[in-house]
């Protein structure tokens, strides 16, 4: 019985330069409005010199298996798509901002036409076989895009075979972006 | 030089951006999107055309499509899947290159200065006015009394006109402040310069050492890509650098080296691999001359010693060597681009080079690769005239080994009212401003001349200061020649037009043409439209205009790039460890390392460099760049910032050595740099109105740069040699804003 | 040490989450008023029946709780981003979601709350001028006053439990909101009947002072409840409590909300009971103040308290 499809990201974090090339290349695709943005670069820095490490982050919407912002809505317009995408329906949207309040990684922001927007995985472009435009730009080829049940995925293989870690996961919302090491 | 009559002592005078006299191609406002209550739908939107071209926000030249709507605007930019440069991916300057073309702030039309104040002026008037100038010029002084300074793919058609018209002095800022120093370390020991694009095979580095080389915030497209590939193959990493840059961040050796002292550090690896005989002994047996005397003058040069001048433990110096040796062949330590740091530089990268000969990498996998590259005939004009060239005289009295005129060189030759006389500048795309330090003197070089004209797309400083200003168009905007570099396999790429010129701007091709036609050299111009040239040039490749405007690239065949035989352009033919070249000129023939000054009591070494989303000067007015970028940062170490008592992201400002004060920028109170040094972004603190974006923020380290040391080799200016420290108010309190 | 940087910047957003304002607080506290004072007059007909006439001071406050919660949806429509959409939230009912529930509820209040004020103004003439409506309405004043009970307190809770369910804001994701907003609610319904009362029935005064005593010690100890939650639960949730013990809304907090809306009621109404003083406007007032101060500083408070760590490691 053939699961179905569930769209993932794989990044990984130690190649990735924190250069927002995707962050570009998502304002054009999706029409982002100008000082708004659906995916961001965290660069984080621990330590005290000259022991220090670095994580660059592309940060986007987890498109979480259980998503608070959907469950909140009371509209219905946050809804989930298909392959497991979270999606926001424009014209049933009220602004209410209930997601925004919810959503524990602040991926959804208000667009100044009234609704509530964020990332969408680009599933305007993966409906017709492309990867989304964020993945396709980044010169260090740090993210990566598929379907999870699908067997012969590129992703499939990375969370089976690698190490992964995925953020405030002690919040039950199964976040769908995982982050692995290159080696 | 006396100004000639008509003209009036030069003044800065702020270009006014006068009423568009052509077409105004929907630039009214920011607003890159059209609002819709349905999803856009990017690239596959209805209507949506890509053209191909190739960027020049920077200028490593990656394949691009640039993808315009229904409505012919420019609204997205992708990697064009085919270059080899880019293979389907972009850095964020070029994906963001619109926001250049589109700027509001653009220089609209030609301008006459008139005495005290600016006039538009129609481009046949304004090319008039230059024709007959450097007609009047070329008879009293002669051509060589006009130089060229340009930078970028579209000045080569300026080039040509200048050579034609019989005026072979040119000089570009990527030399004596950017890659000299480095390519002419690299022709005195292997022969032939790095080249651009590099030819390191990143991407197959089994070892890679960086010297302050802030891949990650220098965003060349490539090799990003192939320090990725690097990263996932598992390559050990070591970057040696004062700030934890992001290749620091993923290196597994960051080595905080006391800044100056790169060359101790260096010259301890080669005493290390010559000593303990770790070195390549085949490779250097076959292609190197002067171990022996290598060997000699590296000798004092010991890991314990290297500590004390660098701060790095003996033993990681140790065990880092070691490891590089054990790679061998596909260890690389990359000679960095802009290499002009402290004044000793060419034999800093001198160092670089040896200890690369020792590792045995030339021509081998994860070394330096030998490219290839499509061998397209020039167009057939006209022999250049004859010309004395007299000037490069004092170029190399100065500096013996440079094989490029150091733009600073310039500057003092018009202030110095040396022979020959140079009495006038074509400036195509240089901010001269911002290019090399004490920009007093430019401008007082900038009053003595009788011509000055300048290329611009934006109202840059520069352009105050000039008698006409001529609106260049946007790589966007035009067709250029074709780009065929060496690389891993041989390209040949075309640039063309992804939308019409906007205002009245026009392409530097046809500026060239335009004054060679009016200076009577139209036998150097015989084409009439680019179109033509360019098909004339592609058809001995068997390639047609049309095919190309449709592929935008083509690529050739060729075997990998590596060689068992290479061979060396050196008066020896070998690699020289040891330079004769060097010793005949009165220079250490084996680098010998001097300690770089103190700092006095309170004052930190200032250290530049770049941030990833802009190309420093070029972007800094771009909008779309700039939601994410607006201003520099000075970095400030923590321990630093609590002595001074500053907070993170309150304003300072910074003062020298010598009591020049910067504009107010922000603090990055930080971890990630030495307590000794500070480090910003360069590109920033603009001072003209006319860039509404980019005026007043952040603050020019140019500004701080006036003590520089000139290498005495090649003639690079160092940048990395002022120290500053924080502005106090009479109450010895840190002066905030 | 951790420098963490982002290049996000969307309005409202960062640096700190600021998406509900003035707007909401205010529906917060006029939703808990109406919710208070559904709740109180609802178990007063239920507990005393509907035979005697309805003494004036809660007919009024009765009259008053539908007008309030126009006001307060009002004030919920101005926070709207999309006020043409309204509509769509009754088209459908999201059952996860306490903002559906709670769209519903604020409807389900207009008939619940009118047939009320039928019932309590069954000899008004207005009332009588619908021909035979009190007659209709009267036989099932039991169910009608117990409505009122549950809806008010479904009113009073719902907010509650829809900013306690957002695990994303610590300050607000404890199970102790909603009972702390219903008292809360419940506090300045009452504080809003008395300013109505004019004192004259002496025994009815001491009730109402008695209950009033007890409504704000139930804060207190639900306040109590409140942040003991917070401190012991994860991490996050006890540093949010820094937000109100020497962050940035503890001066508003203790002496708008404890100060000035309990301690000083306590006292003054403790006086009160006594014979001692006098107290018809101020105390009321005070309560009413403390309940509003209290909402804003919970509707900001939680907006901030995810980065309140981040607050703690930049504050010197």
């Amino acid at each position: 019985m053939a699961k179905p499809i569930r769209y993932v990201m794989v990044i990984e974090s130690d190649k990735c330069v924190g250069c927002a090339a995707c962050v570009f290349a998502c304002k054009q695709e999706n029409g982002v409005p100008e000082g708004f943005t659906r995916d961001w670069i965290e660069q984080e820095v621990r330590g005290v010199f000259p022991q220090l490490t670095m994580e660059n982050r592309s940060q986007r919407c987890q498109h979480c298996d259980h998503p608070p912002c959907v469950y909140n809505c009371p509209t219905g317009a946050s809804h989930i798509g298909k392959g497991g995408v979270t999606l926001v329906d424009r014209d049933w949207c009220t602004g209410c901002k209930a997601c925004i309040a919810a959503c524990p990684y602040d991926a959804r922001y208000l667009h100044p036409e009234g609704f509530v927007d964020k990332c969408t995985f680009c599933n305007h472009r993966v409906e017709v076989g492309l990867e989304p435009a964020c993945v396709t730009v980044c010169p260090t080829n740090c993210l990566h895009f598929g379907d999870v049940n699908d067997p012969n995925s590129k992703v499939r293989h990375m969370v089976r075979t690698r190490k992964w870690r995925t953020q405030k996961g002690e919040l039950g919302t199964k976040p769908q972006l995982y982050w692995v090491e290159s080696q | 030089m006396k100004n000639r009559s008509g003209i009036n002592r030069r003044t800065f005078l702020s270009l006014s951006t006068a009423i568009a006299a052509g077409t105004v191609a929907g630039t009214a406002g920011l607003t890159m999107f059209p609002s819709s209550r349905q999803a856009k739908a990017g690239i596959l939107a209805p209507g949506m055309k890509a053209t191909a071209s190739f960027c020049e926000v920077c200028f490593w030249k990656c394949g691009i499509q640039a993808w315009t709507n229904s409505e012919g605007r420019l609204v997205q930019i992708t990697g064009h899947p085919a270059h080899p440069l880019s293979n389907g991916r972009l850095c964020p300057r070029g994906t963001a290159g619109m926001g250049n073309l589109y700027d509001p702030d653009r220089i609209r039309q030609p301008m006459l200065r008139e005495g005290d104040s600016w006039r538009a002026a129609s481009w046949e008037e304004a090319l008039d006015f230059i024709a007959e100038r450097m007609g009047a010029i070329k008879k009293r002084f002669g051509a060589e009394s006009l130089a060229l300074i340009s930078h970028g793919h579209g000045a080569s058609f300026l080039k040509h006109m200048m050579k034609a018209y019989g005026a072979p002095v040119g000089s570009a800022p990527s030399f004596a402040q950017c890659r000299g120093a480095r390519e002419t370390a690299f022709k005195l020991t292997y022969g032939e310069p790095v080249g651009s694009p590099e030819s390191t095979d990143l991407e197959n580095s089994s070892y890679l050492v960086m010297l302050g080389y802030h891949l990650g915030e220098n965003m060349h497209n490539t090799q990003v890509q192939e320090f990725a590939k690097a990263i996932e193959r598992g390559v050990e990493l070591v970057v040696v650098d004062p700030r934890f840059s992001v290749a620091a961040g993923k290196a597994k050796h960051w080595l905080p080296i006391k800044p100056g002292t790169d060359l101790a550090l260096l010259l301890a690896w080669i005493r290390l691999l010559i000593d303990e005989g770790r070195y390549n002994r085949d490779f250097v047996a076959a292609h190197c001359i002067g171990l022996e005397e290598l060997r000699q003058a590296v000798a004092p040069y010991t890991p314990e010693w290297a500590y004390t001048q660098t701060g790095i433990d003996p033993a990681l110096i140790r065990s880092i060597g070691r490891r590089m040796a054990m790679h061998g062949s596909s260890a690389l330590v990359h000679p960095g681009r802009k290499t002009n740091w402290y004044g000793d530089d060419t034999q800093r990268v001198r160092a670089v080079a040896i200890l690369n000969a020792l590792l045995g990498n030339w021509g081998t996998k994860g070394g330096f690769f030998r490219g290839s590259k499509l061998k397209i005939p020039k167009y057939p004009t006209p022999p250049y005239p004859p010309s004395n060239y007299t000037f490069i005289k004092h170029v190399v009295e100065r500096f013996p080994l440079a094989d490029q005129v150091p733009t600073q060189e310039l500057v003092d030759h018009v202030l110095e009212h040396k022979q020959p006389p140079i009495t006038g500048w074509l400036i195509y795309g240089t901010d001269l401003f911002n290019n090399f330090p004490n920009k007093e003197k430019t401008i007082n070089a900038l009053k003595k001349l009788d011509l000055v004209v300048v290329i611009e797309t934006h109202p840059i400083e520069l352009t105050g200061w000039a008698d006409v200003v001529l609106p260049d168009t946007t790589y966007l905007e035009r067709y250029d020649d074709l780009h065929a570099p060496s690389w891993k396999k041989p390209f040949v790429a075309l640039r063309q037009p992804v939308v019409a010129p906007q205002f009245d701007s026009r392409p530097a091709w046809w500026i060239a043409r335009e004054l060679a036609l009016r200076l009577g050299l139209e036998e150097y111009f015989p084409w009439k439209t680019i179109e033509e040239y360019l098909e004339a040039r592609l058809q001995p490749l068997g390639l047609t205009l049309a095919d190309m405007k449709q592929r935008g690239v083509h690529v050739g065949e060729a075997p990998p790039p590596y060689t068992d035989t290479p061979r060396f352009k050196t008066p020896s033919g070998k690699i020289e460890l040891y330079s004769e070249t060097l010793a005949a000129k009165g220079f250490d023939p084996v680098p010998v390392y001097h300690p770089p000054a103190e700092p006095p009591p309170g004052f930190m070494r200032l250290l530049v460099g770049r941030v990833p989303v802009h190309s420093f000067g070029r972007t800094t007015n771009n909008r779309m760049l700039a939601e994410i970028t607006p201003e520099n940062e000075v970095w400030l170490n923590t321990i630093s910032a609590r002595e001074f008592g500053v907070r993170h992201g309150q304003r300072v400002r910074l003062v020298n050595q010598d009591g020049v004060k910067s504009d107010p920028i922000k603090v990055k109170v930080t971890q990630r740099i030495r307590p000794d040094c500070v480090y910003m972004a360069h590109g920033f603190g603009r001072k003209t109105d006319k860039l509404k974006q980019a005026n007043g923020q952040g603050t020019a380290d140019n500004d701080l740069l006036t003590r520089i040391v000139e290498d005495p080799i090649m003639g690079g200016t160092s940048t990395n040699t002022n120290f500053v420290t924080l502005l106090k108010g009479r109450n010895g309190e840190v002066r905030h804003g | 040490m951790n420098e963490l940087t982002s290049t996000r910047n969307n309005p409202l957003i960062d640096p700190n989450l600021s998406i509900w304002g003035a707007d909401v607080a205010l529906y917060l506290f006029l939703g808990g008023l109406v919710a208070g004072i559904m709740v109180l007059t609802g178990m007063y007909f239920f507990l005393r029946g509907i035979k005697d006439d309805t003494p004036a001071f809660i007919r009024n406050a009765m009259l008053a709780s539908p007008i309030l919660l126009s006001l307060g949806m009002f004030f919920l429509f101005l926070d709207l981003e999309n006020k043409w959409n309204l509509f769509w939230f009754y088209l459908s009912f999201q059952v996860t979601s306490p903002m559906s529930w709670g769209a519903w509820i604020l409807i389900v209040i207009y008939p619940v709350s009118i047939a009320m004020i039928v019932l309590a103004n069954r000899d008004r003439w207005w009332v009588n001028w619908f021909p035979r409506l009190a007659e209709r309405v009267a036989p099932y004043w039991k169910g009608i006053a117990l409505a009122n009970v549950v809806t008010g307190a479904l009113l009073g809770l719902y907010t509650g439990i829809l900013l306690s369910s957002f695990t994303a804001r610590p300050f607000w994701n404890n199970g102790v909101l909603a009972p702390v907003f219903l008292i809360s609610g419940i506090s300045t319904g009452a504080a809003f009947m008395i300013l109505f009362h004019d004192g004259s029935d002496i025994r009815e005064k001491e009730e109402l002072g008695l209950m009033k005593l007890g409504l704000i010690l139930s804060e207190v100890v639900a306040l109590l409840l409140f942040f003991s939650s917070l401190l012991t639960s994860a991490g996050n949730q006890q540093s949010s409590v820094f937000l109100v013990m020497g962050g940035p809304y503890t001066g508003v907090f203790w002496v708008l909300v404890i100060g000035v809306g309990l301690l000083l009621p306590l006292l003054l109404q403790s006086l009160e009971i006594l014979h001692r003083i006098e107290s018809r406007f101020m105390m009321p007032a005070m309560v009413l103040a403390g309940g509003l101060a209290l909402r804003a500083i919970v509707v900001h408070a939680g907006q901030v308290s995810q980065s309140v760590a981040a607050l703690q490691e930049v504050l010197p």
